[in-house]
């Protein structure tokens, strides 16, 4: 009973100094949210819908050229200035390829009673060269300001990254990675449809066998019905298995992937508003 | 015979031992060293980077307000100082560490200065040049904020190492010795003060 209450005690400190460690090393940076996405709306600006929307069109642009827009909106800032609070997130979450450094930051902190309004676009190191600090302002000021001013915060973040597409486009393609995993696709289906044919043939001959063991016997019919049956109980799940193979590969294309540990150093234009 | 046998592979078995501890922290501590040494030179890319971006603001600036004579001179003046402070990674101490800081602190204030007055003359405000060129200024003084973060966090993973029992040891044998931090800018936090 004591030695009970011991180790309870024992794990509620772990985890308390567990949980403290972890805030402690978090730095008021907000972890990515699970599962992960590219359009991490902690401030909650955007309606379901147009988080959809968004993400969409943000996993497709991802899935083209690998390059990583996340968009991350907060309350406050926490302290930070807009420009180190989003080269952070860029770090940390690793936004772009880690062979790349091909992905952005669209920070935005709404006027809110913590403060004014804050927008920043954190370039990766690999696009420097496609999104320059000057384009990042001019898309600022020319596609995200009009909207901003008007606190339409979604119509913002949407022409902000539809230019930030257009600019980057055509830096990168998709990487030999989607191709790789396309062809262990391949690979694996084929294995797999191997393996279904061979069971198919080894039960087939086994079936046959039955059949011929119970040739003379006036129990033939009862027997090769059992066989036949075993069969039949077999074959669903194999097809189902082949089936679930087929949606697997679809589910892999469906969602966004994780972020693939791009770094930034500190590129990127930001405004207040 | 036989013993004698033993105590020599016991002695192969010592002595390799230290040697592969040997090889593994001197290593390790060549390596951290010189992570930090390329970081170093990160930070003073993005210095180079902002005194390069000096000479056009300056031009710009001049083209509107040619009359702060003082101020455009201070930028010009702070540059130069800032750019002939080179300081090599080799010797990189407080002191060094300092100057360097203070050179380019200097220059930031003497910058400071120069985009605060630019907001009293409307026209060069709404110049697509200096517009372009005060992002550039921004996201400059933003990677050399990063750089710096980095290079002291890279110091502070080196210094951990270097002084760990028993890696102390050897460290000081070697002559690997805790590195200085980049201390903030002297200066450089301050608001600028501005009469009109």
């Amino acid at each position: 009973m004591f030695t009970k209450l011991k180790i309870k005690r024992f794990f509620a400190t772990l985890g308390l100094v567990l949980a403290a460690v972890g805030a402690a090393y978090a730095q008021n940076i907000p972890q990515p949210m699970s599962p992960p996405r590219l359009v991490n709306d902690y401030a909650g600006l955007f309606s379901g819908a147009q988080k959809q929307q968004l993400e969409d069109s943000l996993v497709a642009f991802d899935r083209a050229t690998s390059t990583q827009i996340a968009v991350v909106t907060v309350n406050d800032l926490d302290g930070y200035a807009a420009s180190e609070y989003a080269t952070r997130i860029l770090e940390k979450w690793g936004v772009g390829q880690k062979d790349k450094d091909n992905g952005v930051v669209m920070l935005l902190k709404p006027r809110n009673e913590y403060g004014g309004g804050e927008v920043f676009i954190a370039v990766g190191y690999g696009l420097e060269g496609a999104l320059p600090d000057i384009t990042a302002g001019r898309i600022i000021d020319n596609e995200m300001m009009p909207h901003l001013r008007e606190g339409d915060y979604y119509h913002a973040v949407a022409a902000g990254t539809a230019a930030v597409r257009a600019a980057v486009r055509g830096e990168y393609k998709a990487s030999g990675k989607g191709k790789g995993s396309d062809t262990m696709d391949w690979i694996t289906g084929l294995f797999s449809m191997g393996v279904i044919i061979f069971i198919v043939i080894i039960l087939n001959k086994s079936y046959k066998g039955g059949d011929d063991d119970d040739n003379d016997g006036s129990g033939g019919g009862s027997g090769g019905r059992r066989n036949y049956r075993r069969g039949a109980v077999l074959f669903p799940p194999m097809i189902g298995g082949f089936g679930g193979f087929g949606g697997g590969r679809g589910g892999g294309g469906g969602g966004f992937g994780g972020f693939g540990g791009g770094m930034g150093g500190g590129g990127g234009a930001g405004r207040s508003f | 015979m036989k013993k004698g046998v033993w105590i020599l592979v016991i002695v192969v078995v010592f002595v390799l031992g230290i040697f592969f501890w040997l090889k593994g922290t001197y290593n390790g501590l060549v390596e951290r060293s010189q992570a930090v040494g390329a970081q170093w030179a990160n930070v003073e890319n993005q210095y180079q980077r902002r005194a390069d971006l000096i000479p056009n603001l300056v031009n710009t600036v001049k083209g509107y307000a040619a009359h702060e004579k003082s101020t455009l001179e201070g930028v010009v003046d702070a540059r130069a100082k800032a750019t002939q402070m080179q300081v090599n990674f080799d010797n990189l101490n407080e002191q060094t560490l300092a100057k360097y800081s203070q050179a380019q602190g200097e220059l930031s204030s003497a910058l400071n200065r120069l985009m605060a007055i630019s907001e009293a003359y409307p026209d060069l405000k709404a110049n697509q040049n200096f517009r372009d060129l005060q992002t550039q200024l921004e996201g400059t003084e933003n990677r050399i904020a990063t750089e710096r973060r980095r290079f002291n966090e890279m110091v502070q993973t080196y210094n951990v190492y270097v002084q760990q029992f028993p890696r102390n040891l050897l460290a000081g044998m070697f002559g690997f010795t805790p590195k200085s931090f980049f201390a903030a800018e002297a200066g450089a936090e301050k608001a600028p003060e501005v009469q009109f």
